[in-house]
C-alpha cells in the first residue's frame, strides 16, 4: 500500500548518493542562512520568531523589483551582461531593507511584549507571520513571480558528480556570509554585547550593555542573512510567492534546533545535516523525504534537546 | 452548580442571538435567482491561499465571459448578476461559500471550483438544494458522482492520464517513463497514477516515480533520481508554474529527455518563466490549441489579451467556457427553471467552446478529445487529437 | 452524579429542540455557521485543557482532528480507491452503514485520536514551552504526510462521499458534553492538579502530583475531543482531505483560545464563536470593497494587537458567569471584572 515498499529505487550507487549529498549541501546552505536568524533571536529573547520565514520571502521580493527595474526580465528573452557590482548592490539593498523590516517587527510587535509571558510573544510571532503572508498576497499578488535571470543555469562537473552553477554560488556565498557572521559575533564589541545578552540579559544591562539596541541589531543581522538566502534562492529557483517562507521557515527552525539553538556554527551544521538527510532519504522515497525534517526534529528533541552543538543547561526552575 | 447552569444559559443565549438575525427564505420554487432584468449566477473559486493563482485565472475567464454576454444583451434578455465567493483554498470555506450561494444569494446556477477537494465539499450542498453546479476544472472522477446536479466541462484524471500514456507509448514510441508529481495535489497524483497504469498496460516500463511537496521550488533530489533511472520520457503532471521550474532544473542538470504533461501546463507564463528554449520539444495534452483558427478561440484569446495583458491559461479558458455552457443550458431549457436547466445540461450536445467541441455524457462529464501539443519556441503546435474512444 | 446526568438530559433535550427549530425556520447558511461554531467550540474547549489548564503548548490539534476524522470516516463511508495492481477501482463497504453507526464511529475516531495523544504526550513530556509547540507541530505535519501517502483513504485526493450525518443536534450534543466534562474537570482533583502543574511544576511534584501522568492525561483528554470534532467536521463537509488538517488549522484553534483567554473555558467558547462567525460576516464586506484577502490580514492584526494590549485575552483566566455579568452591568464600579488583574 505504501509507496515506500513498492518503489524499488533503480541501481543505487555510491555516485548517486554522493550526488544527493551535494544536492543536500546546496539545500542545507540555504537552511543554514535562515536558521541563524532563528538561533540568534532565540538565543537572546527565547522567542521563536515565526515571522522569520516571511522575512526571507520579503528578501526575495525586495530584490525582485529592482532587478526587474534594471531590465533583466525573463519575458524578453534577452540576457544583457550584468555587471557584478549590480548583483552585489542587489544583495546589499535587499539585506538593508530586510534588516529594517526585522528591526521594525521587533520594535512594533515584540518589544512591547518583552516582559510578558513567552507564550504571548510566540503567539504574536505567529500573528506577524500570518500578517506578512497575507499582506504579501495583497501587495505582491498571489501569482508567482518569475525572477530575472542573471546567469544561465548550467551544470558544472565536479569529479564524479555535477552541480548547477547557481547551486555553487549558493554554497560559496552562504559559507562566506556564515563565516563573516561568526567572526562578527566572536570578535567585535557589538558581537560581545550580543553574546552577553544571550547569556544573561539582566546582567548584561547592569554591565552597561544597551540591551534594546543589541536586540534590534540581532534582528537586523538575522534578517539580513535571511535576505541573502532569499536572493540566492530567487536566482536559483526563480519563482517567488508570498507563501514561500512558510515551509522554508519551519525547516530552517528545525535546522536551528538540530544544531543547538543559540549557536551560530550549530545553525550551519544543523542546516547542512538536515539538507543532506532530506536528499539522501529522497534517494529511496521522495514522498517520505518531506517527513524527514519533522522526524529529525522530534528525535533531536527527545534524545538531545540541546542539539548537536548547543550548550546543555537545564532550564532554571 | 450555579455556574454550570449559567454556562448553559449563556450558550443558549448565544445561539438564540445568532438566530434572530435571519429568517428562512422559501426557495423551493425552481425559478429563484431571477429578477425582471437579471439572473444570479454563483461563482466560487479560491482567490486567496494556495490555489489563488488558479482561482484567479478562472475568475478572469469568467469575468470576461460575463462582460461579453452582458454587453450582448444577456441571457434571454436578462443580464448576468455574478455572485462571487472566495473559498480561500480551504474545503470548509468551500462548503460555507456554497451554502451562502445556494440559500442567501439563491443563485440559479453555480460555477466552481478549481480544486476537486473544494468542489467535493460544495457539491452535496448544491445537490441538496437542487441547484445545478458546473465545475470548470475539477478533474477528480468522484466530483460528479456526488449527485445528478453536478456537472463538469473538463477532462477527467483517468482519461487525461491514460491519453498521455497512449501518446507516449504509441506515438512517441517511448519505452521507459519517469513520473514526477506533486504529492499534495490530487490532480497531479491522479494523472500520475492513471498514466502509470496505462503505460504499463501498453508494455512500457515506469522506471522512476518521484514526488515533491506543494510549494517546493527545489527538485534536485528528484531529478538526480530520475537521471539515474535513465528514462526516455518524463511525465510531469503539474501546473505551469511548477513545470517552468522543473524544466529549467532538468536542463541545468543535463537531462534533455522530453517532458510530457497535462492541461495544467497551458499558460502564457509557461515559456517566459521557463526561459526560451528550455521546454522545446516537450509535449502536453490540452483542451485546444491557442493557435486554433476557430472563431471562438481567436476571439477569446484576443479579448483576454486585451483585457488582462497576457495570454490565457487553460484554467481561464475553462472558466470562460463554463459561463457559456450555463448560458447555453438556460437558453436550451427555455425557462429560468433549475430542473429544466439541469435537463438541458444533461442533454448538452456538441457545444462549441474555446476548450473544444464537447457533449455531456451520462455521468455528467464532458466528453471531448484531448489535443496533444508540441512546444516549439513560443508556439504550442498541435501534433494530434486523441478521442475518448481511443483510450477506453 | 445524578445531577450531572439530569443536566445532560435537559440540555440534550434543549439541543434537540433547537435543532428542530433551526431546521424548520432558519436559513441554511446561518445553520451552517452555527454548526461550524459548535465544532470550533469543541476544539477550543478541548485544547484549553492542554494549553490553558495544564500550561502545555500544543500546536498539534489538527493532527488529532485528522485522525478522528479519517478513523470515523473509515467506519461510515464506502472507500473507493484505484488499485494499481488490478488497475481498477476497488470499493470497501463501510462497517456501519446506518445512521446508528455515526456515534460509535465518532467515538472510535476519538479513541484513536486519544491513543495518538498518549503516543505524543509520553515522549514529549521532557519538552517545555516553545519546544513542545514545535514538536507537536511536527507531529501534525507527519500525520498529514502519512495520510497523503495512504492510497486507500484517498491520499492527496482526500476522501469524498462521507454521509451527511453531522447536524446541529449531534454537534451541540458533543458541545454540551465537552463543556460539562471540562467544567467538572476544572473543579476536580485532576483539574486542580493540572492547574498546579501550570503554575509551578516543581512545587506540584513536591505536593505529590505526578506531573508526567497528569500531562499525558491532559493530552489524551484533549486529543479525544479533537478527534470527535474532526469526525463531526468530516461528516458535515462530507469530504476530508489532508489539506483540511494542515498546521494552519492548529494555529486557528490556538488563536481562538488566546483571544478568549488561555485557561478560561468560557473564554475559549467566546473565542471560538467570534473567530468562526467573524470571517463569515466579513465575507460580504470583502467582496464589496473589492479587496480580497483583507479578512486574513485583519485577523492577523487583531492577533498581534490583542497580544500587545491584552495578552491575557478577553477573559484572562476568569470564567464568564451570571455573577460577573451582574457586576458588569449596573454601575461599572467594579467594571473590567472581565479579567484585568
Amino acid at each position: 500500500m505504501l509507496p515506500l515498499l513498492e518503489t524499488e529505487a533503480p541501481g543505487i550507487t555510491a555516485e548517486l548518493i554522493l550526488q544527493q549529498v551535494a544536492n543536500g549541501v546546496a539545500k542545507g546552505s540555504v537552511y543554514a542562512l535562515i536558521a541563524v536568524g532563528y538561533t540568534m533571536v532565540y538565543g537572546v529573547l527565547q522567542l521563536i520568531n515565526f515571522a522569520h520565514g516571511e522575512v526571507y520571502m520579503l528578501g526575495a521580493y525586495f530584490s525582485y523589483y529592482p532587478a526587474k527595474w534594471f531590465g533583466y526580465v525573463p519575458e524578453t528573452g534577452e540576457k544583457p551582461k550584468v555587471p557584478l557590482y549590480l548583483i552585489g548592490a542587489l544583495f546589499v539593498g535587499s539585506m538593508a531593507a530586510c534588516a529594517a523590516v526585522g528591526m521594525l517587527i521587533e520594535r512594533l510587535a515584540y518589544r512591547p511584549l518583552r516582559n510578558s509571558s513567552r507564550l504571548a510573544a510566540l503567539i504574536t510571532a505567529i500573528g506577524v507571520s500570518l500578517f506578512l503572508q497575507n499582506a504579501g498576497q495583497m501587495v505582491f499578488g498571489a501569482d508567482p513571480k518569475g525572477f530575472p535571470v542573471f546567469m544561465d543555469q548550467e551544470s558544472v562537473p565536479l569529479g564524479p558528480i555535477e552541480l548547477a552553477n547557481t547551486k555553487l554560488v549558493i554554497i560559496v556565498v552562504a559559507a562566506i556570509m556564515m563565516t563573516g557572521l561568526h567572526l562578527f559575533v566572536q570578535r567585535t564589541k557589538p558581537g560581545a554585547a550580543m553574546r552577553a545578552c544571550s547569556f544573561d540579559m539582566r546582567t548584561a544591562r547592569l554591565m552597561g550593555v544597551n540591551v534594546d539596541r543589541t536586540v534590534a541589531m540581532t534582528f537586523a543581522l538575522g534578517s539580513a542573512m535571511a535576505a541573502v538566502g532569499g536572493v540566492l534562492v530567487a536566482m536559483d529557483q526563480p519563482r517567488l510567492t508570498p507563501l514561500m517562507g512558510l515551509m522554508m521557515g519551519l525547516k530552517a527552525f528545525i535546522a536551528a534546533v538540530l544544531g543547538g539553538i543559540g549557536s551560530i556554527p550549530g545553525a550551519a551544521l544543523g542546516g547542512l545535516v538536515l539538507g543532506v538527510a532530506e536528499s539522501v532519504v529522497g534517494t529511496w522515497s521522495t514522498t517520505y523525504a518531506e517527513a524527514v525534517a519533522f522526524i529529525v526534529l522530534i528525535l533531536v528533541l527527545l534524545v538531545k534537546p540541546s542539539g548537536l552543538l548547543g550548550k546543555s543547561g537545564r532550564e532554571k526552575v | 452548580m450555579r455556574t454550570a447552569l449559567t454556562l448553559l444559559i449563556a450558550l443558549g443565549a448565544v445561539l438564540a442571538l445568532s438566530l434572530t438575525a435571519c429568517k428562512k427564505e422559501d426557495n423551493s420554487a425552481g425559478t429563484s435567482g431571477v429578477t425582471d432584468d437579471t439572473v444570479k449566477i454563483g461563482l466560487f473559486v479560491s482567490t486567496t491561499g494556495d490555489y489563488a493563482t488558479f482561482g484567479g485565472d478562472t475568475k478572469n475567464g469568467v469575468d470576461l465571459a460575463v462582460e461579453e454576454i452582458n454587453a450582448a444583451g444577456g441571457i434571454n434578455g436578462k443580464k448576468i448578476d455574478l455572485k462571487f465567493q472566495d473559498t480561500a483554498s480551504k474545503p470548509e470555506e468551500g462548503g460555507s461559500a456554497a451554502v451562502k450561494l445556494a440559500t442567501q444569494e439563491n443563485v440559479l446556477v453555480a460555477m466552481g471550483a478549481v480544486a476537486s477537494g473544494i468542489s467535493l465539499s460544495a457539491a452535496p450542498v448544491f445537490q441538496k438544494n437542487g441547484i445545478p453546479m458546473i465545475s470548470p476544472s475539477s478533474t477528480n472522477p468522484t466530483v460528479t458522482q456526488q449527485g445528478d446536479q453536478i456537472f463538469r466541462i473538463c477532462f477527467l484524471d483517468d482519461f487525461q492520464g491514460a491519453a498521455c500514456a497512449v501518446f507516449a507509448r504509441k506515438d512517441l514510441k517511448k519505452e521507459k517513463a519517469a513520473i514526477l508529481m506533486n504529492q499534495d495535489d490530487a490532480y497531479s497524483t491522479g494523472l500520475g497514477k492513471f498514466f502509470k497504469a496505462k503505460f504499463e498496460k501498453l508494455g512500457g516500463k515506469v522506471v522512476a516515480e518521484e514526488s515533491f511537496k506543494a510549494k517546493t521550488s527545489e527538485f534536485n533530489t528528484q531529478i538526480t533520481n530520475i537521471k539515474n533511472a535513465n528514462p526516455d520520457i518524463i511525465f510531469v503532471p503539474a501546473y505551469y508554474n511548477d513545470v517552468a521550474l522543473i524544466g529549467k532544473q532538468f536542463r541545468s542538470q543535463g537531462v534533455d529527455v522530453p517532458l510530457l504533461g497535462g492541461d495544467g501546463w497551458e499558460s502564457g507564463k509557461l515559456i517566459p518563466n521557463a526561459g526560451p528554449g528550455t521546454l522545446d520539444g516537450c509535449y502536453f495534452g490540452n483542451h485546444y490549441s491557442q493557435a486554433d483558427d476557430r472563431e471562438v478561440v481567436k476571439n477569446f484569446v484576443a479579448n483576454y489579451k486585451k483585457k488582462y495583458g497576457e495570454a490565457p491559461s487553460s484554467l481561464a479558458a475553462l472558466g470562460y467556457d463554463d459561463v457559456y455552457v450555463a448560458k447555453k443550458a438556460i437558453e436550451n431549457a427555455g425557462a429560468f427553471d433549475r430542473a429544466k436547466i439541469r435537463e438541458a445540461l444533461a442533454n448538452l450536445k456538441d457545444f462549441e467552446g474555446v476548450t473544444g467541441k464537447f457533449s455531456i455524457d451520462e455521468n455528467r462529464n464532458a466528453r471531448k478529445p484531448i489535443s496533444m501539443l508540441k512546444i516549439e519556441g513560443e508556439k504550442f503546435n498541435l501534433v494530434r487529437q486523441i478521442q475518448p474512444g481511443e483510450v477506453e | 452524579m445524578g445531577r450531572m446526568i439530569g443536566i445532560l438530559v435537559v440540555s440534550l433535550a434543549v439541543v434537540l429542540g433547537v435543532n428542530w427549530f433551526l431546521d424548520s425556520y432558519i436559513d441554511q447558511y446561518v445553520v451552517r455557521v452555527i454548526n461550524m461554531c459548535g465544532i470550533s467550540i469543541i476544539l477550543a474547549v478541548s485544547l484549553n485543557v492542554i494549553n490553558g489548564l495544564c500550561g502545555q503548548f500544543s500546536l498539534g490539534h489538527a493532527g488529532f482532528m485528522a485522525i478522528g476524522a479519517y478513523v470515523s470516516a473509515w467506519f461510515t463511508t464506502t472507500l473507493r480507491y484505484f488499485d494499481e495492481a488490478q488497475a481498477k477501482y476497488v470499493a470497501i463497504e463501510p462497517m456501519f452503514s446506518s445512521q446508528w453507526g455515526f456515534v460509535p464511529a465518532l467515538i472510535v475516531g476519538g479513541i484513536a485520536a486519544a491513543i495518538a495523544g498518549a503516543v505524543v504526550g509520553i515522549p514529549t513530556l521532557r519538552l517545555k514551552g516553545d519546544y513542545l509547540a514545535i514538536a507537536t507541530l511536527g507531529f501534525g505535519e507527519i500525520v498529514t504526510i502519512m495520510i497523503t501517502n495512504f492510497e486507500t483513504i484517498g491520499g492527496a485526493n482526500g476522501l469524498p462521499g462521507l454521509p451527511a450525518y453531522s447536524n446541529t443536534f449531534w454537534i451541540f450534543a458533543f458541545v454540551v458534553i465537552v463543556v460539562m466534562f471540562s467544567w467538572y474537570l476544572q473543579r476536580s482533583t485532576f483539574g486542580r492538579a493540572l492547574i498546579a502543574i501550570r503554575e509551578n511544576e516543581l512545587a506540584a511534584e513536591v505536593m505529590g502530583i505526578s506531573a508526567s501522568r497528569m500531562k499525558v492525561m491532559a493530552f489524551i483528554y484533549g486529543a479525544f475531543f479533537a478527534g470527535i470534532a474532526g469526525g463531526l467536521l468530516g461528516h458535515l463537509l462530507q469530504t476530508i482531505s489532508p489539506a483540511t488538517f494542515n498546521f494552519m488549522k492548529s494555529i486557528e484553534v490556538v488563536v481562538m483560545l488566546v483571544l478568549g483567554g488561555l485557561g478560561s473555558m468560557t473564554g475559549a467558547i467566546v473565542g471560538a464563536i467570534v473567530l468562526t462567525a467573524l470571517p463569515e460576516a466579513l465575507r460580504d464586506v470583502e467582496s464589496e470593497i473589492g479587496l480580497v484577502g483583507v479578512r486574513m490580514v485583519a485577523y492577523a492584526l487583531v492577533l498581534i494587537l490583542l497580544m500587545i494590549f491584552r495578552p491575557q485575552g478577553i477573559f484572562g483566566q476568569k470564567e464568564l458567569s451570571l455573577k460577573l455579568l451582574g457586576r458588569l452591568i449596573p454601575g461599572r464600579k467594579s467594571g473590567n471584572a472581565g479579567g484585568e488583574e
